[in-house]
C-alpha cells in the first residue's frame, strides 16, 4: 500500500473519530468544551497514529 | 571540551541564561558529548529509561523548580535543535558525523523530554495550549515511533526517508511556537536568528547538490 494512501486512511481516522468523540462529548454535556476537544484530540491521535503505524508494517501474504 | 561542558552546566544550573540561551547551552553540550564519547550512545534504551524516569517524576512533581527547564520544553527542544543544526554541517565534517550517528537517539530522548511540557499545557498544569506547539507534537508521535530501530526494519526505507522529511514541518511549528510563547525580546531575537540561519543554510546545502 502506498504511503500517500497510509496518510490518507489514518487523517480520516483521525478527524473522524475526534469530530464524533467531541461532538457526543458536548451533545450530552458529559464534558466542558475545552475538555471534550482534549478527549477526542487524544483518542482520534491515538487511533490515527496506531492505524498509520500499523499499515505501514502490515504486509500483505502472498499467495 | 570537558571543561566547556562544566561551564555550560554550570551555567545552566546557576540559572542565569536566558530560555533561548539554555536551549543553545545544552544543544552545544550534546554536540560537545557527541564527538568527545563517539560510543556513548550505543546502549541507547539506557538513555531512553533514564529519560522516561525523568519525565514520570516531572510530571509528578510538576511544581518543583528543579524540573523547570523540562517543563519549559527546554530540555526536549534542545535535543531537537542539535538534530535539527547538524543538518546544515557538511556531511564530512566531524561533528556532522558524529551526531548524526547519534540522530535517532536524540530524536527520541527529545520527544520523551518534550512530553511532559506538551502533556503539563494539555492537562492545565502548567499553562494554556498553544495550537502551534500541539500541532508539532502530535506531528513528533509518529516519527518518535518509526524511529525506533525495530520498527524501522520492517518498514520500506523509501518510504521511512519520506515519513521523516516531516521533521522540517515539526522544526518549523516548533519555531512559530517559540516566537509566539517568548516572553523576552531577547529571546525571541535569537530563536529568529537560529531560524535565519537554519533555513538560509540548509537551502545552500541542498542546492548545492
Amino acid at each position: 500500500m502506498k504511503l500517500l494512501e497510509n496518510v490518507i486512511y489514518s487523517s480520516i481516522i483521525f478527524v473522524f473519530s475526534y469530530v464524533i468523540i467531541s461532538m457526543t462529548l458536548r451533545l450530552f454535556n458529559i464534558t466542558e468544551s475545552f475538555t471534550s476537544h482534549m478527549v477526542g484530540g487524544i483518542v482520534g491521535t491515538v487511533l490515527g497514529v496506531s492505524l498509520f503505524i500499523y499499515l505501514l508494517i502490515y504486509k500483505p501474504k502472498k499467495k | 571540551m570537558i571543561g566547556i561542558i562544566l561551564v555550560l552546566v554550570l551555567l545552566i544550573y546557576v540559572g542565569i541564561l536566558s530560555n533561548s540561551l539554555n536551549i543553545v547551552a545544552m544543544a552545544a553540550i550534546l554536540t560537545i558529548v557527541s564527538i568527545k564519547y563517539k560510543n556513548a550512545f550505543k546502549k541507547a534504551y539506557i538513555y531512553y529509561i533514564i529519560a522516561l524516569i525523568i519525565a514520570i517524576l516531572a510530571m509528578i512533581f510538576y511544581k518543583n523548580r528543579y524540573f523547570d527547564l523540562i517543563h519549559f520544553g527546554l530540555v526536549g527542544y534542545s535535543f531537537f535543535l542539535t538534530v535539527m543544526l547538524v543538518g546544515v554541517f557538511p556531511n564530512k565534517s566531524i561533528i556532522s558525523r558524529s551526531v548524526k550517528k547519534n540522530r535517532g537517539v536524540f530524536s527520541i530522548l527529545g520527544f520523551i523530554l518534550i512530553s511532559p511540557h506538551a502533556l503539563g499545557h494539555l492537562f492545565g498544569l502548567t499553562g494554556d495550549i498553544n495550537l502551534w506547539g500541539i500541532a508539532a507534537y502530535v506531528i513528533m508521535i509518529p516519527l518518535t515511533i518509526t524511529s525506533f530501530r525495530f520498527i524501522r526494519k520492517e518498514i520500506d526505507p523509501k518510504d521511512w526517508f519520506k515519513i521523516h522529511k516531516a521533521a522540517y514541518a515539526i522544526y518549523l511549528l516548533l519555531f512559530v511556537h517559540l516566537l509566539i510563547v517568548s516572553y523576552e525580546t531577547q529571546d525571541k531575537i535569537i530563536y529568529a536568528v537560529l531560524l535565519a540561519l537554519y533555513v538560509n543554510n540548509k537551502l545552500l546545502k541542498e542546492l548545492k547538490k
